[in-house]
């Protein structure tokens, strides 16, 4: 038991691991929430009904725009997050386990999000921004 | 740890403190594993009536032209169909298997908040039994389970049927949300030390998931109904498109409830399959951390999924685009998770029992309605196949395959741990078939008559169009489905007595509720295990004869103590003892109160109404006094060589926890309100109104300055605290209470300041939002001024600060509201074009 007990101690020191697990998805969720809004509101206000497709669109340049910092915020965090896990996996015969799981479930969580970002993106290609 | 009482006298006196009383006095009781078979044996009630009504519509549909049922008649049997078997059987059929099975699974002798847990299940009793009265008296609700406006507002149904579906429902919400906080503070805290984040029972993770969802789902239908029943009751316009309504706000309201909800009931139940495959493939999951992965990514997607129940609605084609996109991608975790099963079971030596057989019937049936999901999620297609029995086959197949299969296999691989016997071997399988092939019978046919246009909903059908053929197949299906359903239950009754006894441990699974005796001691471990890995019982297999004998955690006696383990978040390392509350009355007589205050509302007595909730709020406050200790406790021998402190002296106790777990699920609804304002601002078509509230600056600021500065003063009450100052804390928290009084009489005045609320939606949603700050203050200002009390009394002292963190908490967050809120009343007149 004391050699668990040390082991989890420095364990305890990955306490933000589970709040960071959910940054990733936390970041899709705003821009996928950004998109609908900006869209719905830029229609609302902005672009009238069916105004012209992209690229002629300043609506649709902007969700462009848009949809690409937040792919870029969910490449950064599957950056931070890789060198994490292999970090951890290189330190594996020391590193808790705990640690090491939730840096392979951070990486898991951050590329899934990102290619969810990107997936949510691909109507902003093909389709006119403000078709009713 | 501690061999020094024999097994028998440690069982004894465990079972001295745990025990619930007998006979009628057992209603008190509070403990997981009586609520988790109360929560299990009303669902499966309920379940059964929502079967009746189920075959009530088969036999309405089986020939064409009239069937026994008049169109109001039916109209009530396929709303209530549909809310029984959402409301009141699947999510809480599922929350009682957690409820149960979870402590044990987690290593724990109990849930978080036992007494929360308790008031849970009364509130769902209350709920549902407001339901079913309503059906009994002939005025059940009438406009569908989804309740959608303007149909189920007075103009069209003046009547009190809808009504009893918005408070009912809310009332048995009230019970989910609670559910959620408990699982979540348990699953968080409550586990065997060593038990880190990666070695826990993968039915914890899925629940886990469940639980947060919960949290997020529910509130958005909690604010729909509220505000449904203020347009039906005071004439609140929020869906009234002649006074700034907008009736598309409702539905955007329910299915950012309604999807999710799918998830909800689908996750569990794949967590019991993830549970159940290894043990019967005698092979790990394969694939831990991506299931895992996959289940979290697949609960923050289903939120993104909502407006494909509104496809046709007219919304822009891109965000129809994004919606497609989302719901098409949902598809990939889902596919994560099933893959994973699949490489669990190709790497193994699969046994071939009962339950396989109702997991292989999950697995089958379960991947059609997801491919006909994907199918759903095309825009083009949806269009076509919209509120036809193709989407009623959809449902189906993704709920009976994904809930009902799994929840079967899981009462044959559960029940021994319940009765201590096994099924029937004979007639479990004889069951199966029935189950599967009616089930099949029932549903595919569906698709075609979807296909041919058949609409949901009608009552009646003419013989010439060519659908009678297909009905009456779906309609014998059901019949069959229904008597494999009867044979099920039947063998769960015979099974009481002439089942097999079950060996320890039957399946041979690797999870800890097997490693006690069954049907289990009501305090689950006589000491707590310690885990050193993901598959303990594969680990170690004598570990549940170590527990019994005393060799692990809390093997000391502790007279008149409820003991269980609270650990560190991520790693698991054994951090403080909870004290648990024993058998109370309590919760019942806060579920009563809470009962008045619904009943009151339905029948719009609203002063009773308003006595309910005084009383309601007097015994929460009783419940609150009852916890904590006036002196400092002293440390408890937790194991030979270590020590641990009680709860009230960790700062991440389970109660701070549960208070976080409140604050999202308020957040959650706070968030929808000020969507909703904002969706009728920007959106709907009758504004500007006459007459707006123009609030200056100043008059903005102070708004958000008080309960700013209430929460300020809360922080110096936990700062001064820290140096151990009681009557400067008191001082404080006083003023804390009094900086919270003035927020509400500020945000009163705003109420009596705006336009009459049932002249335009902006003023119906603006008093909405004000009030919504006056209870947040409101309870402020109680909690301050109690905790003041408590700390006189010496329940709070410079170690014992957690009650003073949980009013910190709460006064932040209305901090925060209230600076949203403000902004909120000054910009909506100011900011934006209309």
């Amino acid at each position: 038991m004391t050699r668990t007990h040390k082991r989890d101690i420095v364990a305890t020191t990955n306490r933000s691991g589970l709040w960071r697990a959910v940054a990733g998805w936390a970041v899709w969720a705003v821009g996928f929430t950004a998109l609908y809004v900006a869209h719905s509101l830029a229609c609302r206000y902005v672009g009238g009904a069916g105004i012209a497709p992209l690229p002629a669109s300043g609506v649709g340049v902007s969700l462009l725009w848009l949809w690409a910092a937040f792919v870029a915020a969910n490449g950064v965090l599957v950056a931070l997050s890789y060198r994490r896990w292999r970090s951890s996996r290189a330190a594996s015969s020391t590193e808790p386990e705990a640690g090491h799981f939730i840096a392979k479930l951070v990486f898991g969580l951050d590329i899934s999000a990102m290619c969810a970002m990107l997936a949510t993106g691909i109507p902003v290609f093909m389709l006119p921004a403000c078709l009713p | 740890m501690s061999e020094n009482l024999s097994p028998v006298t440690r069982h004894k006196a465990l079972e001295a403190d745990w025990r619930s009383p007998p006979g009628w006095r057992g209603l008190s009781a509070v403990n997981h594993s009586t609520v988790g078979r109360r929560f299990i044996v009303a669902a499966l009630i309920f379940f059964l009536i929502g079967g009746v009504l189920a075959m009530l519509m088969r036999a309405q549909l089986a020939t064409p032209g009239q069937g026994p049922f008049d169109s109001e008649a039916y109209n009530q049997i396929f709303t209530m169909h549909g809310t029984v078997m959402m409301f009141l059987f699947a999510i809480p059929m599922l929350e009682g298997f957690a409820f149960y099975l979870l402590p044990k699974m987690l290593g724990a002798r109990d849930m978080a908040y036992p007494r929360l847990g308790a008031y849970g299940w009364w509130c769902y009793l209350f709920g549902g039994l407001i339901l079913m009265v309503g059906m009994a008296l002939g005025v059940a609700p009438n406009s569908g389970w989804f309740m959608y406006t303007p149909l189920s507002s007075t103009t069209y149904q003046p009547g009190i049927n809808n009504d009893i579906w918005l408070i009912g429902i809310t009332f048995a919400e009230i019970s989910a949300v609670c559910g959620a906080i408990e699982l979540i503070g348990t699953i968080l805290k409550l586990r065997a030390p060593g038990m880190s984040l990666g070695r826990m029972p993968i039915f914890a993770w899925y629940m886990l998931v469940t639980a947060g969802m919960i949290l997020i789902g529910f509130p958005p239908l909690i604010l729909g109904s509220i505000l449904l029943e203020l347009e039906r009751a005071f004439g609140m316009p929020f869906f009234d498109v002649a006074r700034g309504g907008d009736p598309l706000l409702w539905q955007h309201l329910f299915w950012i409830f309604g999807h999710p909800e799918v998830y909800i009931i689908f996750l569990p139940a794949a967590g019991m399959v993830a549970t159940m495959v290894p043990v019967f493939a005698r092979h790990p999951l394969v694939g831990y951390s991506w299931v895992v992965a996959a289940v979290a990514a697949m609960g923050v997607l289903s939120f993104g999924l909502w407006v494909h129940h509104m496809f046709t609605v007219g919304i822009p084609q891109m965000a129809v685009g994004f919606f497609s996109a989302a719901s098409m991608l949902v598809a990939v975790p889902t596919a994560v998770q099933f893959f994973a099963w699949l490489a669990t079971l190709w790497s193994g030596k699969v046994q071939y029992r009962l339950p396989m057989l109702y997991l292989g019937g999950f697995l089958f049936i379960f991947v059609l309605g997801g491919l006909t999901g994907v199918m759903l999620a095309l825009v083009p297609f949806n269009w076509q196949a919209h509120d036809t029995h193709f989407v009623v086959a959809h449902m189906h197949y993704v709920l009976i395959g994904g809930m009902i299969f799994p929840v079967l296999a899981a009462t044959c691989y559960w029940l021994p741990h319940f009765t201590g016997r096994l099924l029937s071997e004979r007639a479990g399988p004889c069951a199966f078939w029935l189950i599967f092939i009616g089930f099949n019978v029932t549903f595919l046919p569906m698709h075609l008559t979807g296909l041919l246009g058949m609409p949901r909903r009608i009552y009646a059908y003419d013989e010439q169009i060519g659908w009678d053929v297909l009905n009456l197949v779906s309609s014998i299906g059901g019949f069959i489905q229904t008597i494999g359903f009867a044979v099920f239950l039947i063998d769960i009754v015979l099974h009481l007595r002439a089942g097999r006894l079950a060996p320890p441990n039957p399946w041979r699974a690797s999870t800890l509720e097997w490693a006690m005796p069954t049907p289990p001691p009501v305090y689950n471990f006589a000491s707590i295990p310690s885990v050193q890995g993901r598959e303990p019982l594969w680990d170690v297999p004598d570990l549940g004869a170590q527990a019994a004998g005393g060799k692990h955690w809390l093997a000391e006696a502790a007279p008149g103590r409820r003991q269980t383990l609270s650990v560190d978040v991520v790693s698991g390392r054994a951090q403080s003892v909870v004290e648990l509350p024993g058998p109370t009355w309590l919760p019942l007589y806060a579920a009563l109160a809470t009962a008045v205050f619904f009943i009151c509302v339905l029948f719009k007595i609203y002063a009773v109404a308003a006595v309910g909730v005084g009383i309601a709020l007097a015994v929460f406050l009783r419940w609150a006094w009852l916890g904590g200790a006036r002196q400092d406790p002293q440390l408890v021998q937790a194991a030979p060589s270590v020590q641990l402190p009680t709860h009230v002296l960790d700062r991440g106790a389970p109660g701070w926890w549960g208070m976080c777990g409140c604050l999202a699920a308020d957040a959650a609804l706070y968030a929808s309100l000020l969507f909703g304002f904002l969706f009728l601002r920007t959106m709907a078509p009758e504004w500007p109104p006459a007459q707006w509230l123009v609030l200056s600056p100043w008059q903005a600021g102070l708004l958000a300055l008080a309960p700013i500065a209430a929460a300020f003063a809360c922080q110096r009450a936990c700062a001064v605290n820290r140096h151990g100052r009681d009557v400067q804390r008191e001082g404080w928290m006083l003023a804390s209470a009094a900086l919270a009084a003035v927020s509400m009489a500020l945000f009163g005045a705003i109420v009596m300041a705006l336009p009459a609320a049932d002249s335009h939606a902006y003023a119906a949603a603006a008093t909405v939002l004000a009030y919504y700050m006056m209870i947040h203050t409101a309870v402020g200002f109680v909690m301050a001024l109690f905790v003041a009390l408590r700390g006189r009394a010496g329940y709070v002292s410079q170690r014992r600060e957690l009650e003073l963190r949980v009013v910190r908490l709460w006064q932040i967050y209305t901090a925060l509201a209230a600076v949203v809120a403000s902004a909120t009343l000054f910009f909506i007149p100011h900011g934006l074009p209309s």
